[in-house]
This record gives C-alpha cells, sequence and structure tokens, in this order.
C-alpha cells in the first residue's frame, strides 16, 4: 500500500476519493431539518440566501400551518403588481397596446429600482428577462423582442413592489391570527419567492443555499450529496458482483489453460464488443428499474476487463514453484485457486477494481441520462448524478443563466472518475512487477 | 487469412442471431405489451391488434415467424407507428448515428494518435507531462457530461456553433459538437494508447538497427515505431466502437439527433418489439463488423499475429 501512495498524485486522488465517499455517505446520517430543508419557488444561483418559509405557504385563520406548534412568524412579502402590454409586428413596424387597450407612443423596459420587465413569448412557459431598450409605436422592432415567427409578443412590467408585512401568530399547531399591515385577514397565499424577510418569534431565519437551488427550489448541495450516495453505493456493489464474476472466470481459465483457456477468453473478447448497453436498457424495462437489479446487471457486464488481467496473473503464477508444489501435493484444484491463486492476485484485483468502478458509474449514468435511471418500488425515481446531470441541462435556462444546476453534478463526477482513475493507475503499476 | 475472414463472416450470424434471441426473450418475458395503455382498450379492439401484428400467438410461433421475416431481411412491421415498416425507422436514423459514430471514431485515432506519439517523442519531458495529465483528465470526461458542457461553452456562450439540432449530413456546423463529445474520452484512451505502445517498440531491437544504420529520428519514428505503435491502438478498436456507438445514445439526446440511440430509448419505453429487436440488431451488426475490421487492421498492422 505505501508503495501505492508514495506517488502525489495518487495520494490526492485517495483523499479526494475518500472525502467524496465521506461526504456522501454523511448526507445521509442528517436528519431533515424541517425549518431548513424547504422548498423555494425559483432556481437561485450559489451562495444565496433565503428566509426559512416554504415555497408556497398558505395560512388560514383556524387551520394546522405545518409542522410549527407555537410560534409568531413576522414576514416582509413584496406585492407585485403586474401591467400586460401587447407588442405586434405589423409590416415591420410595432404597435403597442397598453393595459386598458389604448394605444401607447412608448414603452420603456429598461429595469430600474422596484421595476422590472418580463417577456412572454408565445411559445415559452416562463417569462423571461426583457432586453432593457426604448420600443417606439411605428418604428422597427429593437432585437430580442420577437421569436422567429411571431408576429406578437407580450411584456409584463412589475411596477410599485410595496412591502407588506404580514403576522401570522401559531398555537398549537393552528393558526389563530393573521394580520396584514396591521389589519386582520382570514387566509393569506404567499409565494415563497415573494418573501423578503422571516423571522420566528423575533429571531431572523435564513438558509445559506452553498450551491444555490434548483427549479423546484431544492438545495443543489443536498441533492448532490444525496444523489452521489446513490451513484456511488451502485458503482461499489455492482464492483463487488463484476469482481465475484470476473475474478472466478479469469482464474479458471488461467488455470486450465491450452483450449478451454482459449474458448473461455475468445467469448470474453466476442462479449466486450456486444452492445450490452442496449440489452441493460431492455432488461430494465423488462425487470424494472429498481436499485438491486441495477447491482446485478450493471455487475454482470462489467466484468470483462478483470477476467482478463486476473487471467495474465494467473498464468504467470501457474509456472511459479508454489504451485506446482501446491498440485503435487494433491490438492483440488478449487482448493488452490480460492486459498493460493487468487490471494496471490490480490494486487490486480484491487487496480482492476478500482478501474471498474468509474465504469459501472458511467454506466448508471448514462442510463438515468436518457431517463432509464434508478426507481423506488413504488415507481418513483431516485436521483443519481447522472439525472443530476440530465435535468441541470434541461434546466440551464434559454441563455444559459442557471450554470450552476449543471456544472456542479458534472464536476463531482469528473472528480470522482478522475480520482478512481488516478488510483487505479498507481494500484496497477504498483501489481506490475517491474520488468 | 481468407479462412479467417470467412469463419468470422460465418460467426457473425450466429452472433447476431444470439442477440435477436435474448433481446427477444426479454421482451417477451416483460409484462405488458405495446398494447397496454393508461387508457384500457376495448378487448376486441385489442384482440384485432394483437391478431394483426401476430401477438395472438404462441411465443415459440411468434419467434419462429420473426427469425423466418429476419432471413428474409424483412425487420416486420412497427407495433406503435401503424403503417410503418421497422426497417423504414431504423435504417435513415442508423445511418445519422453511423455517420456521426463514423467521424467520432476516426477523429479520435487521428488526434489520439498524433497526441499520443507526440507526447512518447518526448518521453519524460514538459510535453509528455501536460499531454499524460490531459489525457488521463479526458478519459474521466464521459460523453454525457462533455456534450452538455460543450454545447454551453462553445455554443451557448461563445454562439460560434449551433447549439443542436440537425441540418443533413453535409452540415459540419451541426456535426461539429456531438462528433467533439463522442470522440474526446477515446481520443484520450487511444493517446495513452498509443503513447505506451510507441514507447515500447522504441526501445525494440529493431529501432536500434536502424539507428546502428544510420536513419534519421524522424525517418525511426514513421517508419519503424509508428505501426508498432498503431497495434493497441488497432486492438482497442472494437470496444472504442462499441462505446461510441453506446455513447451516441447520450450525444443524440442532447444535441437533438434523428439518430437510432434516441429511436431505440423510446421504442423501449413504448414496448414496440419489432422496433426495439431491428434497433439492437442493427447495432449488434455495426458492433460485428467493427470488430471483424478491427482484427484485421490489427493482423495487417502486426506481422506476428497469424489470422488461421
Amino acid at each position: 500500500m505505501s508503495a501505492v501512495l508514495a506517488r502525489w498524485d495518487a495520494r490526492l486522488a485517495a483523499l479526494t476519493l475518500l472525502l467524496i465517499i465521506g461526504c456522501c455517505a454523511g448526507a445521509g446520517f442528517l436528519a431533515e431539518d424541517p425549518e431548513t430543508q424547504r422548498p423555494w419557488v425559483g432556481a437561485t444561483p450559489p451562495g444565496s440566501r433565503h428566509p426559512a418559509v416554504a415555497a408556497t405557504q398558505t395560512f388560514a385563520v383556524g387551520q394546522p400551518a405545518g409542522p410549527t406548534l407555537d410560534q409568531r412568524l413576522d414576514l416582509e412579502v413584496y406585492r407585485t403588481q403586474w401591467s400586460r402590454y401587447r407588442l405586434a409586428l405589423r409590416r415591420g413596424v410595432v404597435a403597442i397596446t397598453g393595459p386598458d387597450a389604448a394605444a401607447l407612443t412608448q414603452l420603456d423596459l429598461g429595469a430600474e429600482h422596484g421595476r422590472t420587465a418580463q417577456l412572454l413569448f408565445p411559445d415559452a412557459r416562463e417569462p423571461v428577462a426583457a432586453p432593457p431598450v426604448l420600443v417606439t409605436a411605428g418604428a422597427p422592432p429593437p432585437p430580442g423582442l420577437f421569436t422567429e415567427g411571431w408576429r406578437v409578443a407580450y411584456v409584463r412590467i412589475a411596477v410599485q413592489r410595496q412591502v407588506e408585512r404580514w403576522q401570522v401568530t401559531v398555537t398549537a399547531g393552528v393558526v389563530t391570527a393573521l394580520t396584514c399591515d396591521g389589519q386582520p385577514v382570514a387566509k393569506a397565499i404567499l409565494r415563497g419567492d415573494d418573501i423578503l424577510r422571516c423571522s420566528v418569534d423575533g429571531r431572523e431565519r435564513t438558509v445559506f443555499h452553498l450551491l444555490g437551488t434548483d427549479q423546484l427550489g431544492r438545495d443543489q448541495l443536498a441533492r448532490l450529496l444525496h444523489g452521489g450516495q446513490i451513484s456511488l453505493l451502485v458503482a461499489l456493489v455492482a464492483t463487488a458482483v463484476a469482481m465475484l464474476i470476473g475474478v472466478l472466470y479469469g482464474a479458471i481459465a488461467g488455470w486450465r489453460g491450452g483450449h478451454g483457456d482459449a474458448a473461455m477468453m475468445a467469448a470474453v473478447d466476442v462479449m466486450s464488443c456486444l452492445p450490452f448497453l442496449l440489452l441493460i436498457i431492455v432488461l430494465m424495462a423488462v425487470l424494472g428499474r429498481s436499485l438491486h437489479w441495477f447491482f446485478l446487471t450493471l455487475g454482470a457486464v462489467s466484468w470483462l476487463t478483470t477476467a482478463r488481467l486476473v487471467r495474465a496473473q494467473v498464468m504467470t503464477l501457474m509456472a511459479t514453484d508454489w504451485v506446482l508444489a501446491a498440485r503435487a501435493s494433491g490438492l483440488p484444484p478449487a482448493r488452490i485457486i480460492l486459498r493460493h491463486l487468487i490471494p496471490a492476485c490480490a494486487g490486480v484485483i484491487a487496480a482492476a477494481a478500482i478501474l471498474t468502478v468509474p465504469l459501472v458509474i458511467m454506466e448508471e449514468s448514462l442510463l438515468s441520462f436518457v431517463g432509464l435511471g434508478i426507481q423506488s418500488a413504488e415507481g418513483k425515481a431516485i436521483d443519481s448524478w447522472g439525472t443530476l446531470i440530465a435535468q441541470g441541462m434541461a434546466g440551464l435556462g434559454p441563455g444559459g443563466e442557471r450554470v450552476w444546476l449543471l456544472a456542479t453534478p458534472c464536476l463531482a463526477m469528473v472528480a470522482t472518475l478522475l480520482c478512481c482513475g488516478v488510483l487505479g493507475d498507481a494500484l496497477r503499476r504498483a501489481a506490475e512487477p517491474r520488468r | 487469412m481468407t479462412a479467417w475472414l470467412l469463419r468470422r463472416i460465418l460467426l457473425a450470424p450466429l452472433i447476431l442471431f444470439a442477440i435477436a434471441t435474448v433481446t427477444f426473450a426479454l421482451l417477451h418475458a416483460a409484462p405488458g405489451g405495446p398494447f397496454s395503455r393508461e387508457r384500457k382498450l376495448d378487448p376486441s379492439v385489442e384482440a384485432e391488434l394483437k391478431r394483426q401484428y401476430g401477438l395472438d400467438r404462441s411465443v415459440p410461433e411468434q419467434y419462429a415467424r420473426y427469425l423466418g421475416g429476419l432471413l428474409a431481411g424483412d425487420l416486420g412491421p412497427s407495433m406503435r407507428q401503424p403503417g410503418v415498416r421497422v426497417a423504414e425507422i431504423v435504417w435513415p436514423t442508423f445511418a445519422v448515428s453511423a455517420w456521426i459514430g463514423l467521424w467520432g471514431l476516426l477523429l479520435a485515432l487521428a488526434a489520439g494518435t498524433a497526441l499520443g506519439i507526440t507526447a512518447a517523442r518526448s518521453a519524460g519531458g514538459a510535453v509528455d507531462r501536460v499531454l499524460s495529465a490531459g489525457a488521463l483528465g479526458l478519459m474521466a470526461v464521459p460523453s454525457f457530461v462533455a456534450a452538455p458542457l460543450l454545447a454551453l461553452t462553445l455554443a451557448l456562450a461563445l454562439g460560434w456553433l449551433p447549439v443542436a439540432g440537425w441540418a443533413g449530413f453535409w452540415s459540419p456546423a451541426h456535426l461539429v459538437l456531438p462528433v467533439l463529445a463522442l470522440s474526446l474520452p477515446y481520443a484520450a484512451r487511444i493517446a495513452i494508447l498509443a503513447r505506451s505502445g510507441y514507447l515500447g517498440a522504441a526501445d525494440a531491437d529493431f529501432v536500434r538497427t536502424a539507428r546502428a544504420k544510420g536513419a534519421g529520428e524522424g525517418r525511426i519514428a514513421w517508419r519503424h515505431c509508428l505501426r508498432p505503435a498503431l497495434v493497441p491502438v488497432a486492438a482497442y478498436l472494437g470496444p472504442a466502437a462499441a462505446g461510441v456507438l453506446t455513447g451516441s445514445l447520450v450525444v443524440e439526446q442532447v444535441f437533438q439527433l434523428p439518430g437510432l440511440g434516441g429511436e431505440f430509448v423510446t421504442a423501449v419505453t413504448n414496448r414496440d418489439y419489432s422496433l426495439v429487436m431491428g434497433a439492437t440488431l442493427v447495432f449488434g451488426a455495426a458492433m460485428v463488423a467493427c470488430t471483424i475490421i478491427a482484427d484485421l487492421v490489427v493482423a495487417a498492422l502486426d506481422p506476428r499475429v497469424r489470422l488461421a
């Protein structure tokens, strides 16, 4: 082991790998804190801070209020008023219609303090920030307002973002009093995005998102750690399965030698060129995509390299005197293989194992990426790094604004694969005696 | 040589037959079929549909009929797209996948070999260290990570290339990103193989002889070392081709290309039996063909390999 870790890159890789595994495993022991693990509407960039309130909170006097028992919530909430404008393109010039159906001569889309303009493209689901331009009726439109093939665009401008002060009193889990700017109200629906500040019993509550949140407001770091748990778990167990098959297969082929060995290795050669991933995809559709099938199927197709390496090592060991002695003493072959040959291959097996781990991680992520990832028994998707990458790509936004959703899982995966590669390389070099 | 080629070509249908059998068995072991949807079909309609596609017969009979069709070169009708033959879907989409795969493989070969030999020629030097570290790093970037990151940087941020889409076989701008994403990990692997192959050859006796005869370093590199350096690369061609074809599944999804990989994934989720079978067989045939070509290339490069 010390020979393996002599190089600084192997040492660094081993440490990083341990860190990644430790962090991901540790995330499983974290109890979910109901006050901090609440979803938010909309994606927020890394390092953002938010008041700790759920995405859309509904409070009604006399109704239960979530997990809290006795609290006084003070909330500052933006009240946004949107006015909607219609921009039409006629003969190359723009016509502007205001909220009250009156024709306007000019519309300023520049953002100022407390004033934002958003474009509602007819073919987009969510509004996008409007370019800060001045639109003049009767003039050609500035670029970016009309998508190709559409002659109408809608712009909404938020004006007068007033701050309202809400106070919610919860006694024994039931809302007993609800006021807005001092006036009692019967019911309130508050969007998480609009909540500016939140304090519970006078104490300010915020949640810090180190890596930001996704579109559903889930903390990206938490998702990354939980996804890593799944990816690494599949990788480790499937690798163990692959080792079991590969080591036995390789050892038996190396032990037999001759025609038996040739046939077994020819089979491995043929198999290494088969579209296994396609068969796995079919298999997943057949068996269902539960965790234990992933362990088995991914393990069952990832043992080929291991078999080759172990066979080569066993072939050289077969020529040694001590194997000859073991055979001469009449030990049964199974005992020689299991007690003598396989333990003597420990170095090669370790190298093969750590080189199989990235293979399995990639296979599992590829399946998740094409939408055939792991599901729980109830058919709910279990997110792994591959799923996170796919979702990050889908949620990039039109101009790639939400890069962190894609970059963070990619980085985590590449770091893991790289560490495994470096460590595997070092192990293989240590296992190979100098020629 | 001819006998070997003949044997391999005769073995290929056997492998394809095995793939067909396994896929067929898997598909028919699955609960549900092409006509089970959320909304229950009228029993008489379902029975008629099943009769039309021969699904009302026993499984061995269906299997025999399918194989019979295959022997006649018929992949059957698609079960979820009425009136469309599987061949009409599979071949045009496979052409797209194969086109991208081919360019990806060629790029990986050219770039990988060139960089690997460049690294080997300055073995131990700064160039070698940078290239080797870069190759090791790139090997850890699978296609489904490289593809979105490349699209993000080269297409979205810099705007040099179109983000996605397909504009025919001869539209290089749309091809660059998928081909690049597909080939990067394999180029890295090939560079490492070429480097070690070249270094192995550089120590050989025949290189010393060549040097003793007074051959220049350039001549030694290109005339004497290149061929043995390419042997491990050629041996890797088979697995690389398999990897590129499965990688196309991802790349086609990211760049929205009308390839066979995307068609296959939809067919599996739709339980379109005949389309899944057709796609698997076409992919399998492509991989078997690649393996045969790879073996031939190895034999051509390495005179010690006898194809008997």
